[in-house]
């Protein structure tokens, strides 16, 4: 009995195996469900709107292309995950390379014009300090603190041990710890 | 030279933060137990941040949304390739049968087209 027969939402893993017997319905609803986290992940690494675009699409293209080749003993996500990341990782060296837009601005979702110039400038010190991360640290913070997977994920993801998930991921938030620190002494 | 702020037992700094913030266990050691009576390791904990500070700044980074755009061309692309493959398979299988065709018209190999297969007069 599948979710779809049985009237519930049908998960990833079923979606995932429509999708290889050629349903392409079954892929536009993962398309759906896995877009904000796509164009998320690459704009936090990429921290270029444009290029964030260009990665996200690229990211899903590719999985429906490589669907078959995915073994399954890891969640679909996960899978997109590390697609999304290295897409984003050489778009960041290729970036260096040429040179390209300038990176996004603050803009916070807060109503109150006060507040908003605030968290604005804040966010705006936690982009800049993310900026001023290696892209492996960024890509391991933004995993960590954005995404929320676990290290073991994360590692899957970067294709690293554990440890060095560990030791990146310190040196992102002594760095990010240390700007804020600065922005708060500077502003209060 | 050691490092006269190392932890004597050997936990790297990077192993209690995880430990603190992300409830990270270590593979060698205790940590619950081992960090309280560790003066090097209590150091590190006070060097972090906190992980309410961290949510804090991680919270507004994710309040992001894909434009439009992003699904509506990755969709295109595919059903895009979609098509070049089945025109594809549809080319490669008109080439199959135009080929076979061709087969089962050319004379078997040997066949000499001056023999006479009438049979005699």
């Amino acid at each position: 009995v599948t979710a779809a027969t049985a009237g519930v939402e049908p998960d990833d893993a079923e979606l995932v195996a429509r999708a290889r017997d050629g349903d392409v319905a079954a892929f536009e609803e993962l398309v759906r469900r896995h877009r904000d986290v796509a164009y998320r992940v690459a704009l936090r690494i990429c921290r270029r709107p444009a290029a964030a675009e260009d990665v996200a699409q690229d990211a899903l293209v590719r999985a429906w292309r490589a669907l078959s080749e995915f073994r399954g003993d890891a969640r679909f996500s996960t899978w997109l995950y590390r697609i999304v990341t290295n897409l984003a990782l050489n778009e960041v060296t290729r970036r260096r390379e040429v040179g390209s837009e300038p990176p996004e601005q603050a803009a916070p979702a807060v109503d109150d014009p006060a507040a908003r110039t605030e968290e604005g400038d804040r966010l705006g010190t936690v982009l800049d300090a993310l900026d001023a991360l290696t892209p492996d640290q960024r890509a391991c913070l933004v995993l960590r603190e954005v995404e929320q997977l676990s290290y073991e994920e994360i590692a899957e993801v970067l294709d690293v041990t554990v440890p060095a998930v560990k030791g990146r991921l310190f040196r992102a938030r002594q760095e990010l710890a240390s700007a804020l620190a600065d922005y708060d002494g500077g502003v209060r | 030279m050691s490092d006269p702020t190392a932890c004597p037992a050997g936990v790297p700094a990077e192993d209690v933060a995880a430990f603190v913030l992300d409830a990270e266990p270590s593979d060698v050691i205790d940590l619950a137990s081992h960090v309280p009576t560790c003066a090097a390791c209590t150091d590190v904990v006070r060097s972090l941040p906190g992980a309410g500070v961290l949510e804090d700044w991680a919270g507004a980074l994710r309040a992001v949304v894909a434009p439009p755009a992003v699904a509506d061309r990755a969709l295109r692309r595919i059903r895009a390739e979609r098509r070049v493959v089945a025109l594809a398979s549809t080319l490669a299988g008109g080439w199959l049968r135009v080929a076979r065709a061709a087969l089962d018209r050319s004379p078997p190999s040997g066949h000499r087209e001056d023999r006479d297969v009438s049979g005699g007069r």
